[in-house]
């Protein structure tokens, strides 16, 4: 799937709750957790957004978070022109998000069924 | 006298008044401080005799210099830094030019450079003195435009009408700071009752002498006349509305000038002010809520 040919380590999901079952969060930037899931290891983390509670710039410091743990992938219904560069700078594909759980997305994303989100917001 | 003309939202009238109270005085100038949406230049078609670009400061980093330990991009409160591929991006738009980026990176990578960020213009429009800033699109902050406006306004006593952006925004804060007086424009319906609440709650605040222009009045009979005299808002004129006005507004005229009945409307709203500044002085400033 990667050019590398050695597919995808790390895919990264915003969502509001701690839990597979849950949905894929609505926004980006302001997302209070993002799901991080290892493909290799099959293990996952879900870990904390402090861009949260900043004022202005949500987006570019929640993206500098996601490049800092060295996702590959996000999936996500919208992003932010800003975020968008700043993954894109490190390389990281922005796919669409679906309908259903974040299980049912990465199932999804790992059967190459996700389109790249093109343009800005919403 | 400097008077402020504010509105809860744009399309309220807020131009309207404050193009035809500048061109209705002696010598009157006209500042657009409505710099995301400058509409007063399209009306007094002045001559432009002077530009000039305002720009702010932001960093620039020197990637030969840059250890990438990220200092910076912590530092930054607004976000307008990030760090990826062994590149330090700068989002210009984002930067509020604090200089600390500068300041903090331990290599000397990060100077400071000029970013233009839109202009201000100044010329005539018969005896009018029209100032205008742009904003240019895309940009937060049209504050230092507004400063730099400010700076502009020449220091003769002529009567200044300030056009403020519509809302409470800081950038209304900026424009009325230093005015006698502020006039709120409300049209009379429900919607403008909410959006007169807005400006009123601002100037209250600011404990600025303020006065209402009901804009397309039709009857006593309406919601915003009503809320002024159940909370005791001072209102100093009201705007009849006429078929033929939204012509003369869709040609882009100033009607002031050309219709001695609306002149009149608005000398007067003038004169009131002017009588209300000079008492408010008397009495001292800050007493008038
Ligand atoms: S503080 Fe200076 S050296 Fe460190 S990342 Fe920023 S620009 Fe580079
Ligand atoms: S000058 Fe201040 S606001 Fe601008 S990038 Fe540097 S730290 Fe951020």
């Amino acid at each position: 799937m990667d050019e590398e040919g050695i597919g995808l380590m790390k895919i990264a999901i915003p969502t509001a709750e701690k839990s597979m079952d849950a949905h894929v969060g609505d926004v980006f930037g302001r997302s209070p957790v993002f799901l991080i899931y290892d493909i290799e290891s099959k293990g996952h983390e879900f870990i904390e957004n402090d861009a949260l509670h900043r004022p202005g710039g949500a987006g570019v410091q929640a993206a500098q978070l996601l490049v800092d743990h060295k996702v590959d992938v996000v999936i996500t219904p919208q992003c932010g022109e800003k975020a968008q560069e700043v993954l894109r700078r490190a390389e990281i594909r922005i796919c669409r998000s679906i309908e259903g759980s974040l299980q049912h997305n990465l199932q999804a994303c790992l059967n190459d069924k996700l389109t790249d989100l093109e343009g800005g917001k919403q | 006298m400097k008077v402020a003309v504010l509105s809860g939202k744009g399309g309220t009238g807020k131009t309207f008044a404050a193009t035809n109270l500048a061109a209705s005085a002696d010598n009157g100038v006209y500042v657009d401080c409505d710099v995301e949406e400058p509409n007063g230049h399209l009306f007094f078609k002045p001559q432009v005799e002077y530009t000039e670009s305002v720009g702010v400061l932001v960093p620039q980093v020197d990637p030969q210099k840059c250890s990438g330990c990220r200092k910076c991009v912590e530092f930054c409160k607004f976000n307008a830094l990030a760090y990826a591929a062994h590149t330090l991006m700068v989002f210009e738009e984002m930067c509020h030019s604090c200089g600390g980026c500068t300041l903090m990176c331990p290599t000397g990578a990060l100077t400071e450079k000029v970013r233009a960020i839109g202009q201000v213009e100044r010329g005539y429009s018969e005896d009018t003195l029209v100032l205008s800033g742009f904003l240019n699109p895309g940009e937060e902050s049209g504050v230092p435009i507004i400063q730099k406006l400010l700076t502009m306004i020449p220091d003769n006593g002529a009567v200044t009408v300030l056009d403020a952006p519509p809302g409470s925004a800081c950038t209304v804060l900026e424009t009325i700071q230093d005015v006698d007086y502020c006039i709120l424009v409300a049209e009379p319906t429900v919607f403008g009752v909410h959006n007169l609440a807005v400006v009123y709650e601002l100037v209250t605040l600011f404990r600025k002498p303020y006065g209402v222009i009901i804009n397309k009045y039709l009857s006593q009979d309406n919601p915003v006349t009503e809320f002024c005299s159940k909370s005791r808002l001072n209102i100093i004129g009201s705007i009849p509305f006429e078929q033929e006005l939204g012509k003369k507004l869709a040609d882009g005229v100033v009607v002031a000038r050309h219709n001695g009945r609306y002149e009149r409307v608005f000398k007067e709203i003038l004169d009131r002010i002017d009588e209300e500044v000079a008492s408010s002085h008397e009495a001292g400033a800050g007493i008038k809520r």
